[in-house]
């Protein structure tokens, strides 16, 4: 049981950075390969703020959030200024920085050594100390997350998103200044960005920066891709089917000696038969 | 669209009821009483360090084999599940929980890496399943609970070791250290620095460079610039063959001395002509020359560093398992007081009270006349 549970704590941190992340590509147009870097500023700061001041979880989350939305802030005025490729190939960058700071700021993050023995949450005298609890906290602040989202996304705000992704010119047209909103949903998708990087690092109890490569970018870029963009059942969707299938794949089978290599190679080729029966996804409303 | 649906459905029901039906029957006892005795293995089997988790993997098979072929323990079989870590702490992490809630192994061989270990030192804990990593070396392990084990020395010792040797017998007073900046590098690296500095040595120069850097000769000639008697590196294979040509080149005239991945052969059959007064650290082995022949037997020409510690730690999993059975707490307080005789990575093989390996031993190994000659 305990692993079913732990699936789900997996899925249920991946979803809320699924959510946060479609609101970026999916819902705005912005291919943005940032998103573990933000998610990795959100783990570290609640990680360094827990060990080294003893702060309470809940605080420290909500100081990880604003210190992710701040960097955020840093980031997407440069970002914001740009579209399409370029913005991807800006974002790419800022995903490397984030990475490189992590690995080699080593006072504050001790670089590839990682934080180890970080605690679980505790809320008054309730601790987050068994899985099961724990699941109940992610999927708590995942349905909040979600509520956001859908908050956001049918909000007249979110249909000017919607807008830029379509045509950012003739929405400029109409008095709408872009860059502000490309701004601010960015900053937003941050903020929930670290939420989930905090969920992770009270989880697993250690982080290093191997966990927010720009590899684990391109992973939840590929999660929102195969659900479907722009929408929120297809964020989950898409977390659900690239979190278990590679789980799934566990119990085929194979012998020992190929069985991690055979493992990697179906994964891969079953997203890439996925994408040729379904290029927009399966909830997918639009596609690059 | 419909039937996308229907296909996600019935995709979801099935991977739920494979896995439950794997292991969702109930929480029983973690002590299996029949059948045979499960043992996991987690060690990275893709990724950058694959090699060095297969060579370990096929170490931990190879001791299975034998416990097998000399009628297992107390009469029951020993079952080797390995699992890929990926060096990360997520797949890890979903490595030990598959196969501490799954296949209910009885103790589990591994991580390798020390992201591995450290992220599922937890799970050990809350499953009273011991662990025993043949590899990861970092020193924040030792505190990780009751239930985790190495049978590879902490960084701490080498850097001592090595530190305390170059200053005290080869009198270097002034050192450059050039470190791979990954959890083994930076480390090590420490350890060795405060020991080095304590002993009035000094640091001249301190730069890290990436896992796969090739390029070392910005390094080497501020290494050289920068008045040091000595060049300590510590990098695996591949860049340590690149670092040394470039020395040669770039007629850097200051000895090199390594740490443990330098006891490679690949390196001194390519550089030991350019070589000469190298040196390096690594840790005591008693036996190699039998573990190699067998390790040639199932096809492994070249062994790895913690293939040894990997064939080791089945072997005295094997050995506790013998004296209190299956049981995961009474495993946990039997290795506290195992003491494995006649071991490949080292002679006796104990743990103190943080499940650390006790006593590790190292050598100095160096490169006379272009052959590799122990101290």
């Amino acid at each position: 049981m305990d692993y079913i549970i732990h699936l789900f704590i997996l899925i249920g941190i991946f979803s809320i950075l699924g959510l946060s992340l479609n609101l970026v590509i999916g819902y705005t147009g912005l291919l943005s390969a940032t998103h573990a870097g933000f998610y990795g500023i959100g783990a570290y700061a609640v990680a360094i703020l827990m060990k080294n001041t003893g702060m309470n979880f809940f605080i420290a989350l909500l100081l990880s959030i604003v210190i992710t939305v701040l960097s955020a802030l840093v980031i997407g005025v440069v970002l914001s200024k740009f579209k399409d490729d370029i913005y991807a190939l800006g974002s790419f960058g800022f995903a490397i920085i984030t990475y490189g700071l992590m690995l080699n700021l080593q006072g504050v993050t001790r670089g590839p050594l990682g934080i180890p023995g970080i605690g679980r949450p505790e809320l008054f005298d309730i601790s987050f100390s068994t899985n099961l609890t724990f699941l109940i906290l992610t999927l708590v602040l995942a349905v909040l997350v979600w509520w956001m989202t859908r908050y956001i996304t049918r909000s007249s705000y979110g249909r000017v998103l919607q807008a830029i992704r379509e045509n950012e010119k003739t929405i400029q047209f109409f008095g709408y200044t872009t860059y502000w909103y490309k701004l601010s949903i960015f900053m937003i998708s941050a903020g929930m960005a670290a939420i989930a990087g905090a969920l992770f690092a009270t989880y697993i109890t250690f982080i290093d920066p191997s966990s927010f490569t720009l590899i684990e970018s391109i992973f939840m870029i590929a999660m929102i891709i195969l659900g479907g963009l722009a929408d929120n059942r297809g964020a989950i969707i898409g977390v659900i089917i690239m979190i278990l299938l590679p789980e799934f794949l566990r119990f085929v089978g194979f012998p020992t000696e190929v069985a991690a290599q055979m493992r990697q190679v179906i994964y891969g080729l079953m997203l890439v038969v996925m994408m040729l029966y379904r290029p927009q996804g399966i909830y997918g409303k639009f596609k690059f | 669209m419909k039937n996308i649906k229907w296909i996600i459905g019935i995709l979801v029901v099935i991977i739920l009821v494979v896995v439950l039906s794997n292991g969702g029957d109930k929480e029983q006892s973690a002590q299996q009483t029949e059948g045979p005795i499960k043992i996991g293995f987690i060690g990275p089997l893709t990724g950058d360090v694959a090699s060095l988790g297969e060579n370990a993997l096929i170490a931990a098979q190879l001791a299975v084999d034998e416990i097998n072929a000399n009628g297992g323990i107390n009469d029951r079989t020993v079952e080797l599940i390995a699992e890929d870590g990926s060096c990360s702490g997520k797949e890890a992490s979903s490595a030990a929980q598959k196969l501490i809630s799954i296949d209910k192994v009885v103790g589990i061989i591994g991580g390798l890496c020390s992201s591995e270990s450290s992220a599922f030192t937890g799970i050990l804990n809350q499953s009273e399943t011991p662990g025993i990593s043949y590899c990861s070396s970092a020193a924040t392990l030792s505190d990780a609970g009751d239930y985790f084990f190495r049978t590879y020395p902490s960084d701490a010792y080498q850097g001592v070791f090595a530190a305390n040797y170059l200053r005290n017998e080869k009198m270097i007073d002034k050192v450059a250290v050039l470190y791979v900046n990954d959890d083994w590098g930076a480390g090590l690296k420490q350890s060795f620095i405060d020991t080095f500095k304590n002993l009035g040595g000094e640091v001249v120069l301190e730069e890290s460079f990436e896992k796969d850097e090739r390029d070392f000769r910005t390094q080497l000639l501020k290494a050289q610039a920068s008045g040091a008697n000595l060049i300590y590196y510590l990098g695996f294979d591949q860049g340590a063959v690149s670092a040394i040509k470039q020395r040669d080149e770039l007629n850097v005239d200051l000895p090199m001395f390594g740490a443990d991945p330098w006891d490679d052969m690949t390196i001194w059959n390519d550089v030991a002509s350019i070589s000469e007064g190298f040196g390096y650290t690594v840790p005591h082995t008693t036996d190699s020359q039998s573990f190699t022949s067998k390790m040639a037997d199932v096809g492994v020409s070249e062994v790895s560093v913690c293939a040894s510690q990997s064939y080791d730690t089945m072997n005295i999993f094997a050995q506790v398992i013998g004296q209190v059975g299956t049981n995961g707490s009474d495993i946990k307080d039997a290795l506290y007081d195992v003491q494995y005789q006649n071991g490949i990575s080292s002679q006796n093989i104990s743990f103190d009270e943080n499940g650390d390996l006790v006593g590790a031993e190292y050598v100095v190994k160096t490169i006379q006349d272009g052959q590799v000659v122990e101290l």
